[in-house]
Parts: structure tokens; C-alpha cells; sequence
């Protein structure tokens, strides 16, 4: 007889990042890991740091170039791109709530916090994590890790210079593009994520080199996540394209929403 | 020049940059030695008292000294360990004497933070405590503490006692926290 396996689940992005900041997520990722395995993927924790972490850090330069907090949160609020919004969200949010509470008398206490909560954000980022799976662990923003102020400079400028070889990713999985391409059924509709997720594969279809390109590349980052993960693991996720992706994929997900029901779709 | 003046060693200003690349290496835990003669009087009970009169001595100074970036890597660790152990104390006597206006403890050990924090806001690792102690007690509700979360907090501090603080046991604590489910960065759930 042989021992039943736990099921295996991928933690997804917007579940990672959404922990610190509703107590159902972080109680739902809870109740998950007792009778199951919980995976991340190399891939996540670099959207996570590439995007969540890093706009953290650019609101903390801001501040500092501002010299004072209200010019850096209008700026702040005009910056931030539709893509962008859900990190920008909460990491407004969360400066609101330290910025509600704290004594802002000196700018400078105000960036300490802000630090803290960086280095907060960035060493439970995998507590929960039982094991990190997958494509792009070479990565040197994946391996980077983020501790003080004073590795902000290089943390970004790392960002910045080592782009993740989605060419070479998608080149190896040229048959699931397909698969995916075909499965799609949502494929119009300007502000429909699914659709503008098909729309750039189809791009890297016609061209692997345009998986590089910066608009193309953030706007499949779902795409990647499905792909990346597992025959027969589950992703769970409180993103809704995920709901049209994986099942073209075989791939099951679990739906975690902010009020404490896990759906499994 | 060093200038001396009692339990606070200011070096010139050209010195610090020296001091902080020190400060990153590991450097043997050295308290000044007036409290190294006098390190076996830090028990609890003797904390408040010893504690208070440095504190005093220490905000006058600092009333003179705003932000002061000069403190050696020994002054900055005795002062951790002493945030530390008077934070511990406070948490001890509140599991012990857990009523319903224990926040009494609460609000004493966010003046312990408050006062001390000047000091520790000078070395990177120190500076994230003291920024994580404080974001600890704005964003948890004491109210409705329990006692067993005391004594979690209580040893999760104790391991900054000695006034060694690095990014390893940083990180423990960090996620420590987290584990214990004492919010940092507070939740949005009521928004």
C-alpha cells in the first residue's frame, strides 16, 4: 500500500502579498499548509521582489529626493501605471497606515519604518513555504537578499541589469504557447486581463524576441506562472485569469478571497 | 578628539564612517566600563532603577543632541542591551500582574522605545529593532492580548539582551513575529 501524497500547491503572487495585509489570506495560507505542501515558484518571488519590494523602495528614494512626505505621495499617486496598481494599492495603503500613526515631525524617522517594513515584507515573504520550485532560480534578483537601506542602490540597479530570460523560457515551452494560445477563449477586450495576456503571447508567438521587451514580458507574468507550474499542483490564487489559464493546462486552482472562503473552482 | 563625558564617547565626525564599516564586521559585545564593572547589577529587579537614572542622564543629552550620529559600536550595543532587558522586565512583570489596565506596561515600554531609539537608529541592524518594536506596538491590538503572547514577545526580545544584534538573529526575530501572528505592518481587514 502506499502512502498518500499531500497535495501540492503553488503559492501564487498576489496570495504571497496579500498576506501581510488581510488576516483571512494569512489564515487561509495557514489552514492550506496543514494538510498540504506548499510550493512557491523562482518566477513569484521575483514578481514579488521586482514589483511589490521594489515599489517600496522607489517610494522610499522618493521621499528622500522630496525632502518632505506630502510632495513624495503626490508624486507617488501621479507615477503609478494601471498595471501597477494593485502593488501601488497596498503599498499606499501601507504607508498610510504608518504614515496615520507616526510621528512625522522628521523625515527620517519616517524612512526607519518604512525600512522596517521592507525588511519585514522581505524576510516573510516564504515563511510559510515549504519549498521553491521552477524556471529563472538563477536569477540574481531572485538570489538578492534584501536587508537595510543600504542595499537598496544595488537591489535596483540589479533589477534593472538582469532581465529574466523569458526568450529562452518560452523557447522551451513553445508547445504550451500553443496549447495556451488555443485554449484562450477570452481574446478581445481592452481592459480584460486575459485578453491582453493573449494578446502579448501571441506577440511571442510571432517572435520569441518579443518576450523581452519590457510591456510584453510584464503583461504574461500569469501566463509564466501557469506554465511554470507542475503537472497535478494546484495554484492558489485571488487572481481570476488564473481561472481561464490553468484549466486549459490541467492545472487546478484554489481560489482564496479576502473573506475567508477558500473556493476551489 | 575623543571627548569623555560620563557613559558617552563622542569621536569626531571623521571617525564614524570607520566605525560603521567596524560595526559590520563581527566585533567582540564591549560595554563601556563603568557598566562592565557594574554588569552584574543588571538584574531584573535592579533594572528600573539603574535604567532610569542612565535614561535621564541620557535625554538630557540627547535634548542638547538631536539625532546624534557619533555614538561608538559599544555605546550603541549597551544601550540595545538595556532597551532589551528593560522591555523584558516590563513584559515579565505585566505576564505576572496581567489585569485588566495592564496597558500600563504597554504604554511604559513604548516610552523605553521612544527615549532610547536616538541611539539605536545609528547602526543599520539596530535601527530596523527599534523600527520593528515600534511598528509592533502601533499596530497590535494590546488590548486584547493574551498572556501566552507576553511570554512569546518577552523571549523573541530576549535574545537582543546581550546588545548583539545581526541580521540573523534580525531575521528570526522578523519571523518569529510573523509566526506569532504580531502584526508589524498592521491588515487592511477594516478598511
Amino acid at each position: 500500500m502506499t502512502a498518500k501524497t499531500k497535495p501540492r500547491i503553488i503559492i501564487e503572487t498576489t496570495v504571497l502579498r496579500d498576506k501581510f495585509f488581510y488576516s483571512s489570506v494569512a489564515d487561509d495560507i495557514k489552514k492550506l499548509s496543514v494538510n498540504s505542501k506548499l510550493f512557491t515558484s523562482f518566477f513569484i518571488i521575483y514578481e514579488f521582489k521586482a514589483g511589490f519590494l521594489k515599489g517600496l523602495i522607489d517610494y522610499y528614494y522618493l521621499i528622500k529626493i522630496k525632502g518632505n512626505i506630502a510632495d513624495a505621495k503626490i508624486t507617488w499617486s501621479n507615477n503609478f501605471k494601471m498595471r501597477d496598481i494593485k502593488n501601488s494599492l497596498l503599498i499606499e495603503a501601507l504607508i498610510l497606515k504608518i504614515f496615520g500613526k507616526w510621528d512625522t515631525s522628521t523625515v527620517e524617522t519616517y524612512l526607519y519604518q518604512i525600512e522596517s517594513a521592507i525588511f519585514y515584507l522581505s524576510t516573510n515573504m516564504c515563511t510559510e513555504i515549504d519549498e521553491v520550485i521552477g524556471y529563472f532560480g538563477d536569477s540574481k534578483v531572485v538570489k538578492y537578499d534584501v536587508k537595510g537601506n543600504a542595499d537598496y542602490k544595488d537591489f535596483v540597479e540589479t533589477i534593472i541589469k538582469n532581465k529574466l530570460p523569458f526568450d529562452k523560457f518560452w523557447d522551451e515551452n513553445k508547445v504550451v504557447l500553443l496549447s495556451l494560445l488555443n485554449g484562450i477563449t477570452t481574446r478581445t477586450g481592452k481592459n480584460k486581463p486575459v485578453a491582453k495576456i493573449y494578446q502579448s503571447l501571441l506577440k511571442i508567438q510571432e517572435d520569441l524576441s518579443n518576450s523581452m521587451k519590457s510591456n510584453v514580458s510584464k503583461s504574461v507574468g500569469d501566463a509564466v506562472i501557469t506554465v511554470d507550474t507542475p503537472i497535478l499542483f494546484k495554484v492558489a490564487t485571488t487572481d481570476s485569469s488564473f481561472d481561464e489559464l490553468c484549466p486549459i493546462l490541467s492545472k487546478e486552482v484554489i481560489k482564496i478571497t479576502r473573506d475567508h472562503n477558500i473556493a476551489h473552482i | 578628539m575623543i571627548i569623555d563625558i560620563p557613559h558617552i564617547q563622542i569621536t569626531e565626525p571623521n571617525v564614524l564612517a570607520e566605525n560603521r564599516v567596524a560595526s559590520e564586521k563581527t566585533e567582540p559585545f564591549d560595554i563601556p566600563k563603568k557598566e562592565e564593572e557594574n554588569s552584574s547589577k543588571f538584574t531584573e529587579a535592579s533594572i528600573s532603577s539603574e535604567g532610569k537614572e542612565i535614561s535621564e542622564r541620557q535625554e538630557s543629552y540627547l535634548d542638547s543632541h538631536a539625532f546624534p550620529n557619533i555614538f561608538s559600536q559599544s555605546y550603541i550595543s549597551h544601550n540595545t542591551s538595556l532597551v532589551a532587558r528593560k522591555i523584558v522586565s516590563e513584559l515579565k512583570k505585566w505576564e505576572e500582574n496581567s489585569t485588566p489596565d495592564s496597558l500600563a506596561y504597554i504604554a511604559e515600554i513604548k516610552d523605553i522605545v521612544e527615549n532610547y531609539q536616538s541611539y539605536l537608529y545609528l547602526k543599520n541592524e539596530d535601527r530596523i529593532l527599534i523600527s520593528l518594536l515600534k511598528s509592533l506596538l502601533e499596530s497590535n491590538n494590546w488590548e486584547s492580548i493574551t498572556q501566552s503572547s507576553i511570554k512569546y514577545l518577552r523571549i523573541e526580545i530576549s535574545r537582543f539582551i546581550d546588545g548583539d544584534v545581526n541580521w540573523k538573529n534580525l531575521e528570526t526575530f522578523s519571523k518569529q513575529l510573523y509566526r506569532n501572528n504580531f502584526s508589524v505592518i498592521g491588515n487592511l481587514d477594516d478598511r
